[in-house]
């Protein structure tokens, strides 16, 4: 008999070690190409480095990032398979680790959607790459904050307890939004998300087009 | 046994070590701890203060560690307001987590006018409890434990005081002796009885137990607040369990959460058998939750994933057009 807890642990770490990969990846690319760019002159030698770790990490940071989303699902199945239903619906923890998760998931869900459409042209713009590179480091923020969670759920506490003490969070209590936040956010934020797009469309039919050489 | 223990909050003055009271009869054991504080115990908003021990086997030491099994009194994170009774917890969560069954019986009281405040936590619980999220004391005088006590007041499930719960590490060991007490004039009557749990304040107390060789049975009880104890028989069901007979009693709801002490004693013509138990009655705390807070769960999830998509369809959107801008 397979014991889905060890099948969890191991699915657990394969999507935190993709997913970690993508981030130090795209963290990797954003510094050899801020090297490349503000120091390209001091030293030849760093730099002709700098220009091959950000032709690895490019890649390496999408292939990190779509193997750890689609390990991040199968480790939800192999999760629910290993928690019986009683413990996951009655521990707080376990709904904070849901949460966190699925959060988690969106964000970098989002990254991978963005960097597979349109491939590697988001780092040609400043705007672009730094939207995707905040997105990047939220994911990875909410994946530390995640596996924190993961820490109490598996009874073995977290170093990031004290921080979060300092701060005030109850790592024991269901992470909650008041009844009325929630309902406001699920009016009002696919109305601004509408809106946002409409006028990023506007926009961007009013803008004139760049001047080519010739 | 009596020694001076130190505790992990590193205060050099009185704060910083307790007195520490243990024994066993090879059933139980039982746990005292003197010390002091630099405020009371008055709300979990106000100034309040905790204390806490946890035991682990030999090969675990240092704080929050798994395996480790504690007992806290005060934390408001698991106890809102007097009496400050005992929470059995697990594991090295911070803190760390409640356990599903609760085997420790005691109270933590404070005393005095002026700072430092003198407290005492008094606690007992089976050397074996049988519950897996416990540590069994083993009693044969060589089975090593290792144990950390400190006490906290500035904030963290404490407030208004300034000890800080963890300074320093102080590797204690503890050993419990081989058991001298044994009593074979009463092992003619048997009694096999588990505590009920999840009472709840305002619920009658069902206690039931089956008696072997017995043809009376009363139980003696009093809660945390009583000075004397009540006495009620105990009903044969004339019901037939494995070797003895089921037999039954209520014990009257308690108003407020408390913790109940009892003991089933059970008689025949020739020999009398008596076991002390515990039961905590109390409104369920960090475990469980409701259909009230599932709901909010559920929205709190939509809202987030909704504001999430939300944001991520803005960047896409504003990434595709941005490129196409790029290349025109």
């Amino acid at each position: 008999m397979v014991d889905f807890r060890l099948v969890h642990d191991i699915t657990v770490e394969m999507c935190t070690g993709f997913l970690l990969l993508g981030c130090v990846a795209v963290l990797v690319k954003v510094i050899a190409d801020g090297w490349v760019k503000y120091f390209g002159k001091r030293s030849a030698r760093l730099t002709d480095l700098a220009i091959k770790a950000s032709k690895f990490a490019e890649p390496a940071s999408f292939f990190g990032l779509l193997g750890g989303v689609l390990v991040t699902f199968v480790s939800m199945v192999t999760g629910s398979l290993a928690w019986p239903a009683d413990q996951l619906t009655s521990s707080t923890t376990a709904h904070n680790k849901i949460l966190t998760t699925i959060t988690t998931q969106t964000v970098f869900i989002g990254a991978v959607l963005i960097r597979g459409k349109f491939h590697d042209d988001v780092w040609k713009t400043k705007s672009t790459k730094s939207l995707y590179v905040i997105m990047v480091i939220a994911g990875l923020t909410l994946l530390t904050i995640q596996n924190s969670v993961a820490g109490h759920l598996a009874g073995k506490g977290s170093v990031l307890d004290d921080f979060f003490h300092s701060v005030g969070i109850n790592t024991q209590a269901m992470w909650l939004f008041p009844d009325w936040a929630s309902m406001l956010i699920i009016v009002v934020f696919p109305i601004m998300a509408i809106l946002a797009v409409l006028l990023i469309r506007r926009r961007s039919r009013t803008a004139r087009p760049r001047a080519t050489p010739g | 046994m009596t020694a001076d223990l130190p505790l992990e909050n590193g205060e050099t003055s009185s704060l910083g070590s307790v007195t520490l009271t243990a024994k066993h009869d090879g059933t139980d054991a039982y746990f005292r701890v003197q010390g002091k504080i630099d405020v009371r115990w008055q709300s979990s908003s106000g100034d309040h203060f905790w204390f806490g021990l946890v035991f682990g086997p030999s090969t675990v030491t240092g704080h929050h560690k798994s395996g480790q099994d504690g007992v806290f009194f005060g934390e408001s994170v698991y106890t809102s307001s007097p009496p400050l009774l005992p929470v059995d917890t697990n594991g090295g969560g911070k803190p760390p987590a409640v356990d599903t069954s609760q085997d420790d019986l005691g109270e933590m009281k404070a005393s005095g006018t002026s700072p430092p405040f003198d407290f005492t936590a008094e606690w007992k619980r089976k050397l074996d409890t049988g519950d897996s999220q416990d540590v069994k004391y083993v009693a044969d005088g060589s089975t090593a434990y290792n144990f950390y006590a400190t006490t906290d007041s500035d904030g963290g499930g404490s407030g208004g005081g300034a000890v800080s719960h963890n300074a320093v590490t102080n590797d204690n060991v503890m050993r419990f002796a081989v058991s001298q007490s044994t009593n074979g004039t009463t092992e003619a009557i048997g009694i096999s009885h588990t505590p009920p749990s999840g009472i709840r304040p305002g619920n009658q107390i069902y206690l039931t137990a089956v008696l072997t060789n017995a043809t009376t049975a009363t139980i003696k009880w009093r809660n945390s607040t009583m000075t004397a104890d009540e006495t009620v028989p105990m009903t044969n069901l004339s019901t037939a369990s494995g070797t003895g007979w089921a037999y039954a009693a209520y014990l009257p709801a308690q108003p407020t959460s408390t913790q109940v002490r009892y003991s089933i004693n059970a008689s025949n013509s020739q020999t009398s058998r008596s076991i002390s138990y515990f039961l905590t009655v109390a409104e369920p705390v960090q475990s469980g939750v409701t259909a009230e807070q599932q709901v909010t769960w559920i929205l709190t999830l939509v809202a987030i994933v909704t504001m999430v998509s939300c944001v991520v369809a803005v960047a896409y959107a504003f990434v595709g057009r941005r490129l196409r801008r790029e290349r025109m």
